[in-house]
Order: C-alpha cells, then sequence, then structure tokens
C-alpha cells in the first residue's frame, strides 16, 4: 500500500497542479479543449482517491466535477467567483493529501466546500450566453482523442484540399505479425507501398516513433486519393509479416472536424482513439515522403511528446517525459558517492606524479577523464527543470492581483532550465518576495498607469537561462521603477548614511540602498518608493546559495532584479587559507579581493581594528580569534580576505592564502550541523578534513 | 516442382538453414551463391524465380548485387535477409530493388511467407 500512496501522491500532485494551470488558462480564453481535460483531471483523481479509500478526496472532486458539468448544462458561467471556488476546492484537495493521516481533521470544511459546489449558482450579472458547452458525450479516459486532435492546422488544409478535389480520405490500421523485427523498415515498407495509392497525411504513431521502431504492431495511417480498395489492400498484405490490413473511409466533416464540427462515435474515430490510448503522441510537421531518407536529429519537443504509456501518464495529451522515478535519498548517495570518488581520485594521482611512471601516468590520466566525466553525468542527474518553482506562480500572481484589485500578466520563459535540485527548493521564496514586490508596489494603480501612457494591464516577466555554470533569473517589472532619490531620502532618515554620503551617491549605488537590512520593514517605504520590503531577506538568501542579486531600475519604466545562481550546490571553487595552522576554505563567491594590509594602515575604532580601502571604512577580523583558535600576533604584513555577505563586508586577517581549488561540499553530521561559522567541510586531495566557513555567520559579529 | 531458388550467403550454415526450410516447404533450391559475384553469375546463368540475398559478404556485398541483378533483369524478385541492425542497408536494398526483406535470425514461417508472398506477386 506504501508503494501505491506514493504513486497516488505524485500523481495526485500532478493532477492539481495541471487544474491550477487549466483554471488560469480558462479564466483567460475560455476553451473546451480545457474544460474536457479539467473534467478528466477531476475524474481520474476522484477514481485515484476511490480506490485509495481516500473518501474526502473522492466526495470533493466528485462535487468539483459536477460542478463542471454545470458549465456544459449552461447552469454555469465561467466567471472570476465560479473560477475562485474551483481554486479554493483545488486547495482543499491539496490540503487533505498533505495530510494523507489525518484527513478527517478537515472533514468540516470538507462539507462546507461541498455545500458551497453544490449550490452554486450564477450571480446574475453572470448569465452571459454561455460558449463554454461541453462536447455532448462526457469525456472519459476511454475516449481520449480522435484524429481531430492530432492533425494540426497545415494536414486539415491538405485534407481539405484533397476533399474539393473529390479524393476520399481512409484511415488504414495495419497490424504486424508478433516479434516482426526491423518494424521501422516494415512500416517504411507500407507507406512506399502505398505511394501510389495516394498520399498519407498522417501516421500515429508518427513518423519519427515508426523510424525510432517505438511503437508496437499497430499503425494507423491517413491517406487522400481515391485509390482501389482491393489493389492498396493486396499490396499492403503482399508485404511479409503483416499480420491484418483494414480500411476504413471516413466522412471528412463529422469525423475529422474538417469543417468545424465534431462528430459522434463512429467506429473508425473509437479506434483511432483507442489507438491513440495505446500509447501516442501529439505530433506536427513532418511530411510522410520523409520517413527514412531524413535521419536528422529532431528538436526536444517532438521527442517529448511521446507518451510510452498513457494510462500511467496523468494526462496523456500534455507532453511527459520519458523518465523514472528515483528516490531522492538514493541521488544524493551517488552524489556524495562521486564525490568521495573525485576526492580518491585526486589523492592517487597526487602520489601517482611521485612515482613518475608514465604507464602510471598514462592511466591516472585515463581515470581522471572517466572520473569528471563521471562526476558531471552525475551532476545532471540532480538537475531538474526550473518549472517546478515556476508552475505555482501565476496563481499567486492571480490571487495578488483579486486581492490589490490591479490587473496584470505574468510572462514566464526559460521554465525548461535546469539546476540543481537543492537550489530549485531554495529559490522560491526569494522569488516569492520579488514577485509579490512587484505586485504590490511595482505596479502603479491603472489610473496613473493610463496617465503614463502605459497599458492597462501590467506586465511581470519571469525569465530564467543557463550562462556558464550559471542559471540566471530574472523578475521584471514595467511598474513605477525606483527613484533613487526617494531611496536616498529615505536611508538619510533612517541614517544609513550621511548627508554628504547623499549627495556623492550616484543613482545605482542609491537603488542598492534597498538591500540594506535597515532599510524595509517600514511601511511609508513603500508608499514612497514602490519598494524595499525585505529586500535584505531576498539578498542574503540567494547569498547563503552562492549567487548574487543585481538590480536595475528606471524611474517610470519599471524595475528588474537579477539573481545569479550556481548551477550545482554540491561543488564549489574556494580560496584555501592557512590560519592557525589549519586549513580553512572560503567559498569564492563570497569574496571581493585579497590584499596585504601593513601594520601601519591598522588603525582602531572603538576597540576594533579597521582599515580604509578606497575611502571605505572596512572592519578587520582576525579569523584565528574569530574562530577562537588563538590569539592576534604582530606581523610584518597580513594577508587579508575581503569577504562579503549581506550588505556586509570585512576583511579576514589569515595567516597564509594558499590558492583557489574546487571542493566537494560534504554536511557534518547532525550532531554538530549547526555551528556558527562554519558552512560544512570538504576533504582534500591529501586526505585532510578542512572547514569551509560560512562568511554570512563569520560577519555577524566578528566572532562566532 | 516449386518455384526455383537461388540462396546467397557467404556461411555455410545459413545457406544449409534456408535450404532446409525451403525445401521443407516445396521450393527448389538451384544454386547457393556464397557472395554478390557468384550471386550475379549464377543468376544470368540460371534465371531462378526468387533470391535470397545476405547484405554483408566479401568481394560483392548484397547491395550491389541486387543492382546489377535489377539491371540484368528488372523483374527479379529479390528477397533480402539480413542480419539485425542493419536498417539503413536494409533500405537501401529496398531501394535498389529488392522486394521484400526477413531478419536473421528468421523464424521459418517468416521467410517460407515472405518468399510466397514475392513469388506470387
Amino acid at each position: 500500500m506504501e508503494e501505491y500512496r506514493d504513486l497516488f501522491l505524485a500523481e495526485a500532485h500532478e493532477y492539481l497542479q495541471s487544474m491550477s494551470q487549466l483554471l488560469l488558462e480558462m479564466e483567460k480564453k475560455p476553451d473546451n479543449e480545457q474544460l474536457t481535460e479539467m473534467f478528466r483531471a477531476a475524474h481520474s483523481l476522484k477514481g485515484m482517491a476511490g480506490t485509495m479509500g481516500y473518501d474526502l478526496i473522492m466526495e470533493l472532486t466528485h462535487d468539483m466535477e459536477s460542478l463542471l458539468d454545470k458549465l456544459r448544462t449552461g447552469e454555469a458561467a465561467l466567471g472570476r467567483d465560479f473560477v475562485n471556488l474551483l481554486f479554493e476546492a483545488v486547495d482543499l484537495v491539496q490540503i487533505l493529501i498533505d495530510n494523507l493521516e489525518n484527513q478527517d481533521h478537515f472533514y468540516e470544511e470538507v462539507q462546507v466546500l461541498k455545500t458551497k459546489l453544490r449550490g452554486w449558482e450564477m450571480a446574475p450579472a453572470e448569465k452571459v450566453p454561455c460558449q463554454n458547452t461541453l462536447p455532448e458525450e462526457l469525456p472519459s479516459r476511454e475516449n481520449i482523442s480522435t484524429w481531430n486532435d492530432v492533425i494540426n492546422e497545415f494536414e486539415k488544409e491538405t485534407l481539405k484540399d484533397a476533399l474539393s478535389k473529390g479524393e476520399k480520405i481512409y484511415q488504414i490500421n495495419v497490424l504486424l505479425k508478433q516479434g516482426s523485427l526491423l518494424k521501422s523498415v516494415r512500416a517504411y515498407m507500407v507507406l512506399k507501398n502505398m505511394e501510389k495509392h495516394g498520399e498519407v497525411v498522417k501516421t500515429i504513431p508518427s513518423l519519427q516513433l515508426l523510424e525510432e521502431e517505438d511503437f508496437d504492431r499497430e499503425i494507423f495511417l491517413l491517406l487522400v486519393g481515391n485509390p482501389d480498395l482491393e489493389v492498396l489492400r493486396d499490396d499492403i498484405l503482399g508485404i511479409a509479416e503483416i499480420e491484418n490490413v483494414d480500411i476504413l473511409l471516413l466522412d471528412g466533416e463529422t469525423q475529422l472536424n474538417i469543417d468545424g464540427a465534431l462528430g459522434g462515435n463512429s467506429a473508425s474515430e473509437l479506434q483511432a482513439a483507442a489507438a491513440l490510448e495505446s500509447g501516442l503522441l501529439m505530433e506536427k510537421e513532418e511530411s510522410a515522403v520523409a520517413l527514412m531518407e531524413v535521419e536528422r536529429e529532431k528538436p526536444d519537443e517532438d521527442l517529448s511528446g511521446f507518451v510510452k504509456n498513457s494510462r500511467n501518464a496523468p494526462l496523456s495529451s500534455r507532453s511527459v517525459e520519458k523518465t523514472i522515478r528515483v528516490e531522492t535519498a538514493k541521488l544524493d548517495s551517488l552524489v556524495n558517492l562521486v564525490g568521495e570518488l573525485i576526492i580518491n581520485r585526486t589523492r592517487v594521482v597526487e602520489l601517482g606524479k611521485k612515482v613518475e611512471d608514465e604507464l602510471l601516468d598514462g592511466s591516472l590520466e585515463q581515470l581522471e577523464r572517466v572520473t569528471t566525466d563521471l562526476q558531471n553525468a552525475v551532476m545532471t542527474l540532480r538537475m531538474v527543470p526550473i518549472r517546478q518553482v515556476f508552475d505555482r506562480f501565476p496563481r499567486m500572481v492571480r490571487d495578488l492581483c483579486m486581492e490589490k484589485d490591479k490587473d496584470m500578466e505574468l510572462v514566464i520563459s526559460g521554465e525548461e532550465t535546469e539546476l540543481d535540485r537543492t537550489l530549485v527548493n531554495q529559490v522560491g521564496d526569494p522569488l516569492v518576495h520579488l514577485l509579490r514586490n512587484a505586485v504590490d508596489h511595482g505596479l502603479e494603480e491603472a489610473d496613473e498607469r493610463k496617465r503614463m501612457g502605459k497599458e492597462a494591464q501590467g506586465k511581470i516577466f519571469l525569465e530564467a537561462h543557463h550562462e556558464g555554470s550559471h542559471v540566471v533569473v530574472s523578475v521584471e517589472d514595467d511598474g513605477r521603477g525606483i527613484d533613487p532619490e526617494a531611496i536616498k531620502t529615505r536611508a538619510l532618515e533612517k541614517k544609513m548614511i550621511t548627508k554628504e554620503e547623499k549627495e556623492k551617491m550616484g543613482p545605482e549605488e542609491a537603488i542598492r540602498l534597498i538591500f540594506h537590512s535597515g532599510f524595509s520593514t517600514s511601511k511609508e517605504v513603500t508608499d514612497i518608493s514602490g519598494r524595499g520590503v525585505g529586500m535584505d531577506v531576498v539578498k542574503t538568501s540567494i547569498e547563503a546559495l552562492n549567487g548574487t542579486v543585481e538590480v536595475k531600475s528606471e524611474p517610470g519604466k519599471g524595475s528588474k532584479f537579477v539573481l545569479r545562481l550556481p548551477l550545482t550546490l554540491a561543488i564549489i571553487r574556494a580560496l584555501m587559507v592557512e590560519s592557525a595552522k589549519e586549513t580553512y576554505a572560503i567559498p569564492i563567491e563570497a569574496i571581493r579581493e585579497n590584499l596585504f594590509v601593513e601594520p601601519e594602515d591598522i588603525k582602531t575604532i572603538q576597540q576594533r581594528k579597521v582599515i580604509t580601502l578606497r575611502d571605505e571604512v572596512l572592519p578587520l577580523y582576525c579569523l584565528k580569534e574569530s574562530l577562537g583558535m588563538g590569539e592576534f600576533e604582530e606581523q610584518e604584513v597580513y594577508p587579508v580576505v575581503v569577504v562579503e555577505a549581506g550588505d556586509k563586508k570585512a576583511g579576514l586577517i589569515v595567516d597564509e592564502l594558499l590558492g583557489q581549488q574546487e571542493i566537494v561540499i560534504k554536511s557534518l553530521s547532525r550532531f554538530i550541523n549547526d555551528i556558527k561559522g562554519i558552512a560544512g567541510a570538504t576533504v582534500l586531495g591529501d586526505g585532510r578534513v578542512t572547514l569551509i566557513l560560512d562568511v554570512a555567520s563569520l560577519l555577524e559579529d566578528g566572532r562566532v | 516442382m516449386g518455384l526455383k531458388v537461388l540462396i546467397t550467403d557467404d556461411t555455410a550454415f545459413m545457406r544449409m538453414t534456408l535450404r532446409n526450410v525451403l525445401e521443407k516447404n516445396g521450393f527448389e533450391i538451384i544454386a547457393e551463391a556464397e557472395d554478390g559475384l557468384q550471386a550475379v553469375e549464377m543468376y544470368s546463368n540460371l534465371k531462378p524465380d526468387l533470391v535470397t540475398m545476405d547484405i554483408t559478404m566479401p568481394n560483392m556485398d548484397g547491395i550491389e548485387a541486387i543492382k546489377r541483378i535489377m539491371k540484368d533483369d528488372p523483374e527479379a524478385k529479390i528477397v533480402v535477409v539480413s542480419a539485425m541492425g542493419q536498417k539503413t542497408l536494409v533500405i537501401d536494398a529496398l531501394n535498389s530493388g529488392a522486394k521484400d526483406f526477413i531478419v536473421k535470425p528468421f523464424q521459418p514461417d517468416r521467410i517460407v511467407e515472405a518468399l510466397q508472398k514475392v513469388g506470387s506477386s
């Protein structure tokens, strides 16, 4: 049962996600297809919950289904309240799923919502002509689709043309014999033999899948022309290993929806539907002749259109990747082991250098190459598309807009961009923050927008892409932007800057003030600047991930926040330093520069050491002291590492700078994982364990 | 007497297997070629009703042999008997004029079916 539950959870989550998405789409632009799919999602969820014995979920989804049905009968129309109610139901189902163990606690809520769902009546204002009728037949899993759903506009045109020329459309079902080999070539022969009878407009499976032999035994073809059916039949049956051929005449208008109407359930249509069930796809462009001649690589999107087994896929018409589910713990342990391997490899390679043996060198080089490839391959296993985070934002922005009574659109792009799973989990909150700010403060009221000559509907662009070994995520709005003067005034009031500094400060520097911890929290700030709520939190959390945040803004035009994150957290570049005879690693992202400081440059302010660096007073901490490993000692010259975290910056005095290298981060065991100043540990090539410094906590007060 | 077949394969084992299967099913094996060159020669001398053609062979491969036989006799009925995983070669062979193909290791009824279908067309 445990296994079933995991599967249920995974699928239920997908269904809920897709329901949210569909609701959003429907609200924007109602469409039968979405309604059908929504219906199916509710229906499937109901069935799954029923099987698992989750009665509350079953009851709830049943009522959702009934409510959706009312759209068909015209008893309900798609209005804001309607969508809200369905969202409410989706949310409650989510809560129930999150609390499978004690669902009964939510009994009351479920009953209340059920009453609402059942008692739904349209507000009079919404009694407008309803365009959103469901198709006559209620959709069920057994009848998902018809040719109509898989032929594209171009193919439809071809069919139309053919009809107008007096040609006919045939569906030809070809069944290969069990155990046939080189099926792709068989399919090729079938297509080739059909050439003289007419034009093959579409195949199920698609030509690509046929070519890849990604199909079972059945091929369905759509042929136009005026063939002699007997000859056609013999020509196909004349091929070896063909078990059976069925030829069906299709009626273009009713069965292929060529003139706009979707027809009833003819036998052929049902067969096509069955074909779709047994393992299919949505395919586009490709001409029938091109099957084998073309050995080009297809773009990924085409591949993802293939659903190996649509019964296991929650929504067969959505693209589903060919994937297997693996427990994340297993993946983590794999990454860990590879980390160990890399460390050991470095040790062996170092030992090998001492031996100076040519044969050994050669095989060590080979070992290095293979392990590096392995490392890269394993790292990609942990990569997930950022879509997982982005998916919840359209809903969130919509709700926010409702709340604030604003009109805006969230435009998402680059959601395919992949990054480390652990990062995906942690980048969500900062993004929520930025999006909230954009809606809350960035975007003007409608009348202000009008005055500025902007479109009434505001826009927020959420974008992600790769840049070298980084992932860049940006949140951009076309709102009122940030006024540097207002920020400066505010900062002066808060005594964060002096009057003098205010005069000298450029606009960019001024805008960066919003990341200072002292700046936010006050409500008035938002009224003046439109920005600044908890920005320091965003900066700190991104930096904790070894990332950076930048902001660009033009008053009146909008703001853009750019987050730059490393692809992975497991391996980082670090500067190795020595202090009190110990080696420490400092993550390179936290380091601004390295200096050598003469003793006479060190001043003391309020019993603390400082230096002046380019007109800036920089506190100096002795790493030894900070870590409680020793006393500050007089030296001729001090190596200093300038580090930055959040809005704090300081110099760390170390004994020696040792150089940069890649390190594999190992977390400390849970008994000691909460030590201030230490982020983790790593093992060096020579086997020594080295601690990785946590700059942020070191800078909090210079002490741990 | 049944249809006359020329078997082409570079391995004696495969030639023997084909011969046994086909003779049991009423075909008459009139010759065995060990490579493409022999097959072309034997075809023009013996004019068999059907030819089975391996693809990878020494001296002259099956594709070239098919091309030459088809040039010699456009009505020739050749069935490719190929090893697994030779997709592109099989397609080449079909485009060169072979009528059908079968994949080794074959099920006896499949080669018989293929030859009967091609032979009766």
